[in-house]
C-alpha cells in the first residue's frame, strides 16, 4: 500500500537497446564526426597553441583582447597567462583552450543555424525547447559514458559532451536575439524588397549579434564548467589536473589547475563580453 | 479599369484577422458592427470594403484614430499585409496577382515606405542606411553613392553621412528614413505616420520641409496620420477612416466645409478653419470690374447701380492694374478727367487663391476695400470681402462656394 | 481539523521518541562504500548482516579511496572495506604507525593481477563474431614495440604512435603504469591516455570490445568487466620486490584486499569487529557476484541479498550461528 506498484516500465532497457543499436549501426557516422572534430582540435592544440612559443601566444591573446576589448583586458590576459605559465600549467592550459575553442566553434556552427530556424518557426521552437531543457539539466555523467562508447576516450568525446551542454545557450540566445529585432525594422527591410536571406544577413543577424555573442559567452562559460567533468573520460588539460589533485587529496595541485581555469574563464569572458557590446554600437 | 493618370487604385479592399475571414465578408450584409463581429466570431475587421483612386503626384492622406485600420490599409498596398479580398492596382497592374518575386521587384523599384519609428538599422551609418534599398537590389559603386548623396542632400543631411543613427535626434532620424525611401527613386511613397513620433515643433518643421520637398520631387504619396491638422495641411485629398471604413474622401476644404456625417463633423469642429479654408472658397465675383480705358462716368454709374464703392480695374491684357473708390472717381470726374485710368489707385492688397483665411484677415482690416485674389498672371479671380471672410472662418454649415465638386464618401 | 492535526502530531512525536529510544541502545556504524563494484557489494553484505544480525544501524558513506581512508583515520568512518593494500601502501603504513586504524583482516589471498590487458580476440580472433586475429604473435610487453602492434593500437590523435589507456587518474596504478611504460621502453612507441575514471575506462574497453576493435590498457580485478569479457594479460617479467621498488619494471604483485577499522571501533562494537576478523571472500566469488550484478543490472544491495540467499556456505563461515539465523530469516523476506 505504501510502496509504489511495480509497473516495470523499462525506459532504461530501451535506452540500453538504443545505445547498442547506435553503436552497431551508426559506427561509420560516428567515425565521421570523430574525425571532423579530432582533426581541427588536434591541429589547434599541437600545431598552433603548443607549437607556438609561449610568449607568442601571450602576445596574440593580448592583441586580440586589446583590439576587441581594451588595454585593461589585454593587460589582464598578459598577467593571467604569465601567471599560469609560472605555475607550470602552460601545456595543460593550452590543451584546455584547444578543447574549449573547438567546442565553442562546434556549438556555434550547430547552435546559430538552429537558433535561426527556431526564430523563424514557432513549431520548431516549441519542439526544441524541451530537448534543450533536457540537454542542460540531464546530469552530464549520463551522457559521458555513451560518449565514450561512440567516440572513444579523450578529447573528442569531451568536445561532444561539452557541446551537448553548451549548444543550448547558443540556440536560445540566437533565437531570442532574432525574435527581439524590432518588427518595424524587419518590416522596413521587407518593404524594400529583401529576400529572406537578405533580411537575415543584413538585418536580423546584425541586430541579434549582441544576443548571439552573449550566447557565445555563455557557451564558453559552460564549456569551462565541463572541463573538470570531461577529464573523467580522459580529456587531458587543466580538468585532469583538478581531478588528480582531488583524487590524491593534493589540494594545492587542484587549486593551481582550478585557478588556471578561472583565469582562462575571466579572459575569455571579458573578450566575448566586449565583442557583444561592440555589436550593439557598431 | 483605372484611368490613365490614376496611380493607385484600391477596389473593395478587405483585411480581416481571424480563423475564417472569408465567412465574415460573406456575412457582411447583416449590419453587425466591428465590435459585435469581434465578440461573436473573434474576427477583427481591420479594413472594410475600401475603395479609392489616387492620382499621380497626389498627396493622398488617410486619417483616422488608432485602430481605424489606416496602417493596415497602407500595408495592404505593398502587401506587407495580405489583403483578404479586393483588388489593388498600381498603374493599372493588379498587385494581388503578383508572385513573391514580382512583389519583391515591385517593392525594390516602385513603392518605398517611411515608418513611424523610422525602422532604421542602428548598426549602420547614415549613408549606409540610406543606401539600404539600393544595396538590396544589387546596386553598388559610384552610381549608388551618387543616389545616396542626392537623397541626403534633398532631406538636408549633407555632412551627416558618417554619423551613427543613435547619435541623431528623432527628426534627423526620420530624415534618414525619408532619404532611404527617396534614394530608390520609387514613384510612390508610402508614409506611415512619419511625423507622429516627433516633438510638435519638430513635427511642424518636418511638415513644412516635406511640402517644400514636394516642390522639387514629384511623387505619389500615401500619407497616414492620426492628426487631422496634419492631414488638412499636407493632403491634396484626405480620406477619413473609422472602424476600417472610409467615411469621407475629399479635399481639406470639403472635409472641413462639408463633413459627410456626424463623425467627421465632430472631428472638424475644433479645426481652426482660418488655417484650412482658403481665400478661394470664400471669394466672390467682383461687383464692378472695368477696363482702364473705360469712361469714368459709366463706371461711377455701374458702382452706384451695384451699390458698392470700389471698382477693380484691369489693363488691356486683363491684368489687375488697381482699383478706384467711388469717392475718388467722383472727385476725378469733377476735376474734368474722363478715363478710369486717371482715377486708378495702383496700390492695393492681393492674395493668391490658396492663401488661408487667417493670412487674409490682416489684409482686409483697413477699410471696406475687398481683398483681390489673383492668379499667377495677375488676373483677378475674385475678391474677398471682410464679411465673407469672417463668415467663412466661423461657418460650420458649409456655405463656401466656388468649389469644384469633390468626391463624397460612398 | 486543527485538533486532529495536533493529535496526529502528538502521536508522531511519541512514536519517534519510542523509535529513537529503541535504537539508542546501539550506535550507528559507518561503513565505507567505495566506488567500485566489489567494494559496494561487500559493504552491502556487511550492512545487511550487521543490521539484521547484530541490530546496529549502518550508514554507508560513498566515496573514493583517498577521502574515505582519511575519514577512517579521523573516525568519521568506522570500518573501511575493501582497501587495496599495495595501491595505498604509504597511507596505510602511516595510519597504522600513527595508531589511528587497525587492520581487521585480509579478505583473500588469490587476487587477480593488475596489468596490461587486451581483448583475447586481438591475438586469437573470434570466428563467431567474424574477427580475424590481429596480432597472433603478441605475447609479452616487449612484443608491443613491433611496428605492426603500434599500428594496430594507433592513437587517433597522433597516429605515429600507439595508445595505451591508463587507469583512473590519481590511483596508484596510474602512476605505476606510467612508469612501467617508460621502464619497458614503450614511451617512444606509445602515448598513454588517462581514462579519467573507472567508468570511462570500462566504457572505453566495452565500446572497443563490442565493436571488435583493438584495445590495450590497464585493468585490475576483481571487476565485473574482467568476468564479463574475454581478456588476456600481456606478459610482464614476474614480480620481484627489488625491481618493483626500483622502477616498477615487472608485473604487479598480488594485491591484498584488506578491511580496516578506526582504533575506537573495538569499543563501539566488538562483536562486529570479530565478525570482520573472520571475513573472507575469494576473487572467484567476487567475480561471480559482479557478473551477476552486471547481468541483472541490479544494485549492490540486490546482489548482496542474492548472495546471502544463495551462497550461505560462504558467509556462515564468518558469522556466528545465532546471528546467521537472524540474518537468514530477515533475508528470506527480502
Amino acid at each position: 500500500m505504501w510502496d509504489f506498484p511495480e509497473l516495470n516500465f523499462p525506459i532504461g532497457e530501451w535506452v540500453n537497446r538504443a545505445v547498442a543499436w547506435l553503436t552497431d549501426n551508426l559506427e561509420a557516422f560516428f567515425d565521421v564526426i570523430t574525425t571532423a572534430i579530432r582533426e581541427p582540435l588536434v591541429w589547434i592544440k599541437n600545431d598552433v597553441l603548443l607549437w607556438l612559443p609561449w610568449w607568442v601566444v601571450i602576445i596574440i591573446v593580448a592583441a586580440i583582447a586589446w583590439k576587441i576589448a581594451n588595454w585593461k583586458v589585454a593587460l589582464l590576459a598578459v598577467l593571467g597567462l604569465f601567471f599560469i605559465g609560472a605555475m607550470g600549467r602552460w601545456d595543460d592550459t593550452m590543451t584546455t583552450i584547444a578543447i574549449m575553442v573547438t567546442s565553442v566553434i562546434v556549438s556555434v556552427i550547430i547552435g546559430v543555424p538552429l537558433g535561426i530556424i527556431s526564430a523563424k518557426s514557432d513549431r520548431f521552437e516549441a519542439f526544441q525547447r524541451p530537448i534543450l531543457d533536457m540537454m542542460q539539466t540531464m546530469p552530464a555523467f549520463v551522457y559521458l559514458v555513451p560518449a565514450v562508447f561512440f567516440f572513444g576516450l579523450g578529447l573528442v568525446p569531451a568536445v561532444v559532451a561539452t557541446c551537448i551542454y553548451a549548444i543550448p545557450p547558443a540556440i536560445r540566445l540566437t533565437n531570442l536575439g532574432i525574435r527581439q529585432v524590432s518588427p518595424e525594422v524587419v518590416e522596413a527591410g521587407r518593404s524594400f524588397g529583401t529576400t529572406g536571406m537578405q533580411l537575415l544577413l543584413k538585418i536580423q543577424l546584425p541586430l541579434a549579434l549582441p544576443n548571439i555573442m552573449a550566447g557565445v559567452n555563455q557557451t564558453i562559460m559552460m564549456a569551462l564548467a565541463m572541463v573538470v567533468l570531461c577529464s573523467m573520460i580522459g580529456a587531458a588539460g587543466l580538468g585532469l589536473e583538478v581531478l588528480r589533485g582531488m583524487n590524491n587529496l593534493d589540494v594545492g595541485r587542484g587549486f593551481e589547475a582550478g585557478i588556471s581555469i578561472v583565469i582562462v574563464a575571466i579572459i575569455l569572458d571579458r573578450i566575448t563580453a566586449a565583442l557583444g557590446k561592440k555589436g550593439t554600437t557598431a | 479599369m483605372p484611368e490613365e493618370n490614376i496611380s493607385i487604385s484600391c477596389q473593395n479592399v478587405w483585411k480581416i484577422f481571424g480563423p475564417d475571414p472569408q465567412s465574415i465578408i460573406a456575412n457582411s450584409g447583416n449590419g453587425s458592427t466591428k465590435q459585435e463581429i469581434l465578440e461573436q466570431t473573434g474576427h477583427v475587421i481591420a479594413v472594410k470594403d475600401v475603395s479609392f483612386d489616387i492620382k499621380e503626384d497626389e498627396i493622398f492622406v488617410v486619417m483616422g484614430l488608432s485602430g481605424s485600420g489606416k496602417s493596415t490599409l497602407v500595408r495592404c498596398i505593398n502587401r506587407l499585409i495580405e489583403p483578404t479580398a479586393g483588388k489593388i492596382f498600381l498603374e493599372g497592374e493588379d498587385l494581388s496577382l503578383m508572385n513573391e518575386k514580382q512583389l519583391r521587384e515591385l517593392r525594390r523599384h516602385k513603392l518605398s515606405m517611411v515608418f513611424q519609428y523610422f525602422g532604421l538599422l542602428p548598426h549602420r551609418s547614415v549613408q549606409d542606411n540610406v543606401a539600404f534599398g539600393l544595396e538590396i537590389r544589387g546596386e553598388h559603386g559610384k552610381e549608388k553613392d551618387e543616389k545616396v548623396a542626392q537623397a541626403l542632400e534633398q532631406v538636408g543631411l549633407k555632412g551627416w553621412e558618417k554619423s551613427r543613427i543613435n547619435e541623431l535626434s528623432g527628426g534627423m532620424q526620420q530624415r534618414v528614413g525619408l532619404a532611404r525611401a527617396l534614394a530608390v527613386g520609387a514613384e510612390v511613397l508610402l508614409m506611415d505616420e512619419p511625423f507622429s513620433a516627433l516633438d510638435p515643433l519638430i513635427r511642424r518643421q518636418m511638415q513644412d520641409e516635406f511640402i517644400n520637398l514636394r516642390g522639387t520631387v514629384k511623387k505619389t504619396v500615401v500619407f497616414i496620420t492620426h492628426d487631422l491638422m496634419e492631414a488638412l495641411k499636407l493632403g491634396d485629398r484626405v480620406a477619413i477612416m473609422k472602424d476600417g471604413e472610409i467615411v469621407q474622401i475629399g479635399t481639406p476644404q470639403e472635409i472641413v466645409n462639408e463633413p459627410a456625417d456626424e463623425y467627421v463633423s465632430e472631428f472638424v469642429k475644433d479645426v481652426p478653419r482660418g488655417q484650412v479654408i482658403t481665400a478661394e472658397s470664400v471669394m466672390e465675383e467682383p461687383p464692378v470690374l472695368v477696363n482702364s480705358e473705360q469712361n469714368l462716368a459709366e463706371v461711377i454709374e455701374q458702382m452706384r447701380t451695384a451699390g458698392v464703392d470700389v471698382a477693380f480695374i484691369t489693363d488691356a491684357f486683363g491684368r489687375l492694374r488697381g482699383l478706384t473708390t467711388l469717392e475718388n472717381a467722383e472727385t476725378a470726374l469733377q476735376n474734368g478727367l474722363s478715363r478710369v485710368r486717371d482715377a486708378v489707385q495702383n496700390e492695393f492688397l492681393s492674395a493668391s487663391p490658396d492663401t488661408p483665411l487667417d493670412q487674409c484677415l490682416p489684409l482686409v482690416t483697413d477699410d471696406d476695400i475687398p481683398l483681390a485674389i489673383l492668379d499667377e498672371r495677375s488676373h483677378l479671380l475674385g475678391v474677398v470681402t471682410r464679411a465673407a471672410l469672417v463668415q467663412g472662418m466661423q461657418s460650420t454649415d458649409g456655405n463656401g462656394n466656388g468649389n469644384k465638386n469633390g468626391n463624397k464618401s460612398q | 481539523m486543527r485538533k486532529i492535526c495536533l493529535v496526529l502530531l502528538a502521536v508522531m512525536l511519541s512514536l519517534s521518541i519510542v523509535v529513537t529510544s529503541c535504537d539508542g541502545e546501539k550506535e550507528t556504524i559507518k561503513l565505507s562504500e567505495l566506488n567500485w563494484g566489489s567494494a559496494q557489494f561487500q559493504s552491502a553484505v556487511a550492512k545487511i548482516i550487521i543490521e539484521e544480525g547484530y541490530g546496529y544501524d549502518v550508514e554507508l558513506v560513498p566515496g573514493e579511496t583517498i577521502p574515505l581512508f582519511q575519514g577512517l583515520r579521523d573516525g568519521d568512518i568506522d570500518v573501511f572495506l575493501e582497501g587495496w593494500m599495495e595501491n595505498q601502501q604509504e597511507a596505510y603504513d602511516a595510519a597504522i604507525a600513527a595508531g589511528d586504524i587497525v587492520n581487521l583482516s585480509f579478505i583473500n589471498d588469490d587476487n587477480w593481477q593488475s596489468g596490461f590487458v587486451i581483448p583475447t580476440y586481438v591475438i586469437e580472433g573470434d570466428t563467431a563474431r567474424g574477427i580475424d586475429p590481429m596480432l597472433p604473435d603478441l605475447e609479452t610487453v616487449d612484443d608491443l614495440k613491433d611496428p605492426e602492434c603500434v599500428a594496430t593500437f594507433a592513437d587517433p590523435e597522433d597516429p605515429s604512435k600507439g595508445l595505451i589507456v591508463n587507469g583512473p587518474v590519481g590511483w596508484e596504478c596510474e602512476i605505476v603504469l606510467n612508469e612501467q611504460v617508460v621502464t619497458y621502453g614503450l614511451a617512444d612507441y606509445y602515448n598513454v591516455m588517462n581514462a579519467g575514471s573507472s567508468t570511462a575506462l570500462f566504457a572505453s574497453l566495452k565500446g572497443a570490445y563490442d565493436a571488435g576493435e583493438p584495445w590495450i590498457g590497464y585493468l585490475w580485478g576483481p571487476t565485473w568487466i574482467a568476468g564479463a569479457l574475454d581478456l588476456t594479460l600481456v606478459e610482464e617479467p614476474p614480480y620481484d620486490e627489488d625491481v618493483w621498488n626500483e622502477d616498477h619494471g615487472c608485473g604487479w604483485p598480488s594485491v591484498h584486499l584488506f578491511i580496516a577499522a578506526h582504533k575506537d571501533f573495538e569499543d563501539k562494537a566488538a562483536d562486529v569487529a570479530d565478525m570482520f576478523r573472520e571475513w573472507e571472500m575469494s576473487t572467484a566469488t567476487l567475480d561471480e557476484v559482479l557478473a551477476y550484478m552486471q547481468d541483472t543490472e541490479g544494485e549492490p544491495i540486490d546482489a548482496a541479498i542474492w548472495f546471502l540467499k544463495n551462497r550461505e556456505s560462504i558467509w556462515t563461515e564468518f558469522v556466528p550461528d545465532d546471528i546467521a539465523d537472524k540474518v537468514r530469516d530477515a533475508v528470506a523476506d527480502m
